[in-house]
């Protein structure tokens, strides 16, 4: 045990020592960037905790016919069984994409210094909190805790339940992705699949036997509701009991996650088997198709890219579906977590690193004739029309599956299209003037360091994914003012596209992007 | 078969300078911020000609080779590409069909395999005929067993060969190879030494950058060290061989101050 707690302080100070390293190494600009985003994240967490007045107020001003009603104190307003149901099925599926065991450096830059090996631990929570990951469910839980207790009573309480119920939720995911490290090492990398698609079948068969249908997300909720409550009405010992009980289960998970992360770690990375022999895919003659062809291709090719979105695109959302359906949730809630997750997800996946992806790649397409002005537009292209086709997709599935009637798909698709087109410009914007050098290795690495990830989720949904939605829900109820939103939209695409092709149109410029994303 | 087209002078509108064969630099400096990369370079390689390019590590060469590759903009001064003003954006897209480019870092889609590749470039450039030609590269490069592998699978010897290989295969005036003989085997460095003589031969203007300054000089007809972004020294190759060439290029490399070459 003694060789144990060695271990955990020698990795903490190791990952405390890394995070300041990390910091010193970032340029002023980055620094302020990062301050900036942080100060963003604790506005965002005082607006959540204060989300319960907020609707207190609106509702008390809103009639029960008024279209926002629903939103507010009705069937559609946010509950804690929904939150804590979106942010467990989070906690349980990040691992399976590669998140949460990141390190904040690659094992081969340090080599030279050898960090105590507990310090991949430590790494892993700590990206994971400072990514989407870690900050979206705490939002969420936060803001459910606040929404719970909307009189104002028993407000502090809840929240402190709500952190502790966060705080678990990490430890959750930490322990689940190390345990998926573990048999990746000791046993075959293909197990985690076979596990992950058992569990899958085990939650499902849960939720279809459940009374409530998994409304309560297996009685957990209950729990959760039943703490806040029991704080509101003032039942201290209850209180105190039942958060004492949360930070003994979190104790034991961090402890079992502690466990399991050097049991992994003990043992040798396994040869990757990286599939070397591919067939050639067929270049069209025509330039712009070839260079189309490619990037499609590179796409497809890239785990780190193509990963997420599948997961993203192809597992969650139609679990998310599947969830609301058997939940008797309001079924335009597909639609609308279409509209904010399928421009998202490529934009994170693609778009917003491109260049990074690309890597040396981009030298080799600088020096051929006109392939600088074809890389930029086809970039745009893909991102758009496979943000547009994979979520017109989706839409289809929800409505063909569900008691919604068609009529609702062009309000939603107007929605998805403008979302789309927001999210493309943002992140093509994101992926000339801020170009991160990223070493792909296939396993999962980021396409961009976590607390710049964050970064781009806030900007991207406070933009992309609102507008998405006002102009869907906006569609559906005035579509004079859907047609004046769209119209906006289209003069901020066309805007925000001269700017980045006239930044992409310097020489010098391109050439700077290239040197930075070729150097690996 | 001829691995490369006799060269001649395009006709483009593009074009600024009478029809100028090879590689003028004229007083041509690249500042990355407040570094000056190169400074003030003056440098003719004329068609039909193989110049070295020698210096030590952050002397300028890859700068230089990446503006002539049409990659890099230069900050001031006037480049010429087979008589294709270099600081026009026509005049830089005009240059790029003529030039092959292999950088000393990258160049190549990590997910894409030598076929893919070749017929990238082939697509860009409007040379799909050449199949065969390259089909007899690939053969010479010894890479016709990895024709179906992705090339971020390969050693970085093999990405070499394939670097220099597209740059060969896409040359039609000018061929730009910068340390084309890092990480790659003794048959690896005959191939790239002829394909380089094919090219002179065949009257483009060859550029060459290594550290190896023995096989540069045996490659080339003429070398010209870089220090700290300035010419220190040019002249034939001859000059820079054997151990009296190599402790002149010690002596050069040493040196702080540099006297500009006229």
């Amino acid at each position: 045990m003694t060789g144990l707690s060695r271990e955990v302080t020698q990795g903490l100070a190791a990952t405390v020592r890394l995070s300041r390293l990390r910091a010193q190494v970032r340029t002023a600009q980055a620094r302020l960037r990062a301050r900036v985003a942080a100060a963003l994240a604790v506005c965002l967490l005082v607006l959540a905790a204060v989300a319960g007045d907020l609707v207190s107020w609106a509702a008390r001003h809103a009639t029960a016919g008024s279209p926002v009603y629903p939103y507010l104190v009705g069937d559609r307003a946010i509950s804690v069984p929904a939150a804590l149901g979106a942010v467990l099925a989070g906690t349980l599926f990040a691992p399976i994409t590669g998140a949460a065991a990141q390190a904040q450096f690659p094992d081969v830059d340090l080599a030279g210094i050898r960090p105590s090996r507990l310090y991949r631990y430590f790494d892993g929570i700590w990206n994971s909190v400072l990514s989407p990951v870690g900050l979206s469910p705490l939002l969420l839980l936060v803001a459910a805790a606040s929404l719970a207790t909307s009189d104002g009573r028993g407000r502090a309480p809840a929240v402190i339940v709500a952190l502790t119920t966060w705080l678990c939720a990490m430890l959750v995911m930490a322990l689940f992705a190390w345990t998926i490290e573990l048999t990746r090492r000791r046993w075959a990398a293909r197990l985690r699949w076979y596990l992950a698609g058992v569990a899958g079948l085990v939650v499902a068969l849960a939720v279809l036997l459940d009374p409530a249908h998994g409304r309560t997300v297996l009685g957990l909720a209950e729990i959760l509701q039943h703490l806040i409550r029991g704080g509101a009405a003032g039942s201290v010992a209850g209180l105190v009991g039942g958060l004492a009980a949360l930070v003994v289960v979190t104790a034991a998970v961090f402890v079992a996650g502690l466990l399991v992360c050097r049991r992994a770690l003990v043992l040798p990375v396994p040869v990757e088997r990286v599939r070397q022999r591919t067939g050639s895919v067929s270049v069209p003659v025509s330039p712009s198709w070839a260079l189309l062809t490619m990037l499609v291709t590179t796409l497809a090719r890239t785990r780190e890219v193509r990963r997420p979105i599948i997961m993203m695109i192809g597992v969650a959302m139609p679990m998310l579906f599947a969830w609301i359906h058997y939940s008797r949730g309001d079924p335009t809630s597909m639609l609308a977590s279409v509209t904010m997750v399928v421009p998202l997800a490529m934009a994170l996946g693609w778009g917003v690193n491109v260049f990074g992806v690309l890597g040396g790649a981009v030298t080799l397409l600088l020096a051929q004739p006109r392939a600088w002005k074809l890389l930029i537009r086809h970039v745009a292209l893909i991102q758009l029309a496979a943000s547009v086709v994979l979520g017109l997709v989706l839409m289809v599935v929800a409505v063909a599956t569900s008691t919604m009637a068609w009529s609702v798909l062009p309000a939603y698709t107007a929605g998805l299209l403008a979302s789309s087109v927001i999210a493309t410009g943002l992140s093509l914007r994101y992926a000339v003037e801020k170009p991160h050098r990223t070493r792909l290795t296939g396993r999962g690495d980021p396409l961009v360091p976590p607390i710049v990830g964050m970064g781009y989720v806030i900007r991207i949904m406070l933009t992309a994914a609102t507008t998405g939605l006002a102009v869907a829900v906006v569609a559906g109820l005035l579509p004079w003012l859907a047609a004046v939103l769209c119209a906006v939209v289209a003069l901020t695409a066309i805007r925000s596209w001269r700017r980045i092709s006239s930044r992409w149109a310097d020489p010098t410029y391109r050439s700077g992007v290239a040197a930075l994303v070729g150097a690996v | 078969m001829r691995v490369f087209p006799v060269s001649r002078p395009l006709r483009s509108p593009a074009r600024t300078v009478r029809p100028v064969t090879g590689v003028d630099l004229e007083e041509v400096s690249i500042r990355y911020g407040d570094v000056v990369a190169v400074d003030r370079l003056t440098l003719h390689v004329p068609a039909g000609r193989v110049l070295g390019m020698l210096g030590g590590n952050g002397a300028g060469k890859s700068s230089t080779l990446r503006a002539i590759g049409c990659v890099n903009a230069h900050s001031s001064g006037r480049l010429t590409v087979e008589g294709f003003d270099l600081a026009t954006p026509d005049g830089a897209d005009a240059a790029r069909a003529t030039v092959g480019y292999c950088p000393d870092i990258g160049g190549l889609i990590a997910q894409a395999t030598p076929d893919e590749h070749i017929d990238l470039l082939a697509s860009l450039r409007g040379t799909r005929s050449r199949r065969a030609v390259a089909d007899e590269l690939v053969e010479r490069f010894g890479l016709s067993g990895v024709r179906d592998r992705r090339a971020g699978t390969f050693s970085h010897g093999m990405q070499r060969r394939l670097s220099v290989l597209l740059a060969v295969l896409a040359a039609r005036g000018v061929l730009v190879l910068d340390e084309p003989f890092d990480g790659v085997d003794p048959s690896g460095v005959e191939v790239t030494v002829s394909a380089i003589r094919e090219a002179a031969e065949a009257g483009m203007a060859v550029i060459v950058s290594t550290h190896l300054q023995q096989l540069l000089t045996s490659a080339c007809d003429e070398v010209a060290v870089l220090v700290k972004g300035r010419l220190a020294a040019q002249g034939p190759s001859q000059e820079f061989g054997g151990p009296e060439g190599e402790r002149r290029y010690a002596a050069l490399l040493r040196s702080d101050v540099v006297e500009a070459v006229a």
